[in-house]
């Protein structure tokens, strides 16, 4: 019988990585591991799909080139993460550098985007909280995706974004109060 | 759950489901497109890195020659004329065998890596060249009409 991805520990991932000869099929399996939650994650932040892809390979390259100096301070899942939301970040800022546009803007193209986006399903009400949360800065976003999406803890995201508990849980307190004022207003 | 009603009631009735979607079999392939490009990156990168590991080694070779020729210059002023002959012929024998250990190819190697960094360290890209007529105060719509 074979081992599902989910058999293997992150410290036993990162054991094979190290050994030449697992080293591949290693590789393989933290991809396959956690593709999913990092896709998510970024596509949340970037709206569109193939920005996401190309995103999530450079996520993945970066891990491939990394890993092998990963002192393990943390976790496996929480350096990937860390790695995730600092490559979508950079790609949006280098997307508004690339476009001419002023900060805003980015975010008000994805947001009228959003509407004839094959891959996006949602209802009147989600396409609003989408374009609610395009109007929040960049990093508040990363705060509420991960707090009311992924329903992650606050000592989890405060070692993912290196940020303090409470600068957190008021940043996601601020993010509410304004998404609320968007949705009462539109 | 409790604190979000309170401070966004609007907001804890929005269905939380995911609204985004996938193309069909995309996290099926994407661990095979990525093995690709990982492999494509390796094959254009391996020799660029072959070469760089030589670097400690030209570099060490470097200063020992520059190490020799100042105490050569700085023993020079109190040596007669037939000793720093005999001096500058030990160097050139040292200079000589350093460079003979260092092979043909690794120094053709070494060469071509600098020419394409500095070659590519000059290149300005569009967005340094953009940031710079920014800076020089050219407006976002000036740039635009330029383009």
């Amino acid at each position: 019988m074979t081992n599902k991805v989910t058999d293997y520990s992150d410290k036993e991932l990162i054991g094979l990585f190290r050994k030449t000869e697992s080293r591949d099929l290693a590789f393989n399996l933290i991809v396959r591991k956690y593709q999913e939650k990092l896709y998510w994650h970024i596509r949340k932040l970037l709206i569109d799909h193939s920005d996401t892809d190309d995103t999530l390979q450079n996520t993945f390259i970066k891990v491939w080139t990394g890993l092998d100096n990963f002192r393990e301070d943390s976790g496996l899942f929480t350096w990937l993460y860390r790695i995730a939301t600092n490559e979508a970040l950079s790609f949006l800022n280098n997307k508004k550098r690339r476009f001419l546009l002023p900060l805003v803007d980015v975010e008000k193209h994805l947001s009228n985007s959003l509407k004839n986006d094959e891959y996006f399903n949602g209802d009147e009400l989600q396409l609003k909280l989408q374009k609610a949360l395009l109007t929040l800065p960049e990093k508040q976003r990363v705060v509420f995706n991960l707090k009311y999406f992924d329903e992650m803890k606050y000592e989890e995201m405060a070692e993912i974004l290196e940020t303090s508990v409470g600068a957190l849980k008021a940043s996601y307190h601020h993010a509410v109060k304004k998404i609320e004022k968007y949705i009462l207003e539109h | 759950m409790n604190e979000l009603k309170n401070i966004g009631p609007n907001l804890s009735r929005i269905n939380k489901e995911n609204p985004f979607e996938v193309p069909d079999k995309y996290f099926e392939d994407f661990s095979t497109r990525l093995s690709e490009r990982i492999h494509a990156e390796r094959n254009t990168y391996a020799p660029k890195r072959h070469v760089l590991a030589y670097r400690p080694y030209l570099a060490a070779a470097f200063i020992l020659v520059v190490a020799l020729l100042a105490g050569n210059y700085f023993l020079g002023n109190h040596r007669s004329i037939r000793a720093d002959k005999s001096f500058h012929a030990e160097i050139s024998q040292v200079v000589e065998q350093e460079l003979y250990s260092i092979s043909e190819e690794t120094i053709m190697e070494v060469m071509e890596v600098n020419s394409v960094e500095k070659s590519s360290n000059s290149t300005v890209s569009p967005t340094d060249a953009i940031d710079y007529l920014m800076n020089e105060g050219l407006t976002e719509e000036e740039l635009l009409n330029a383009l």
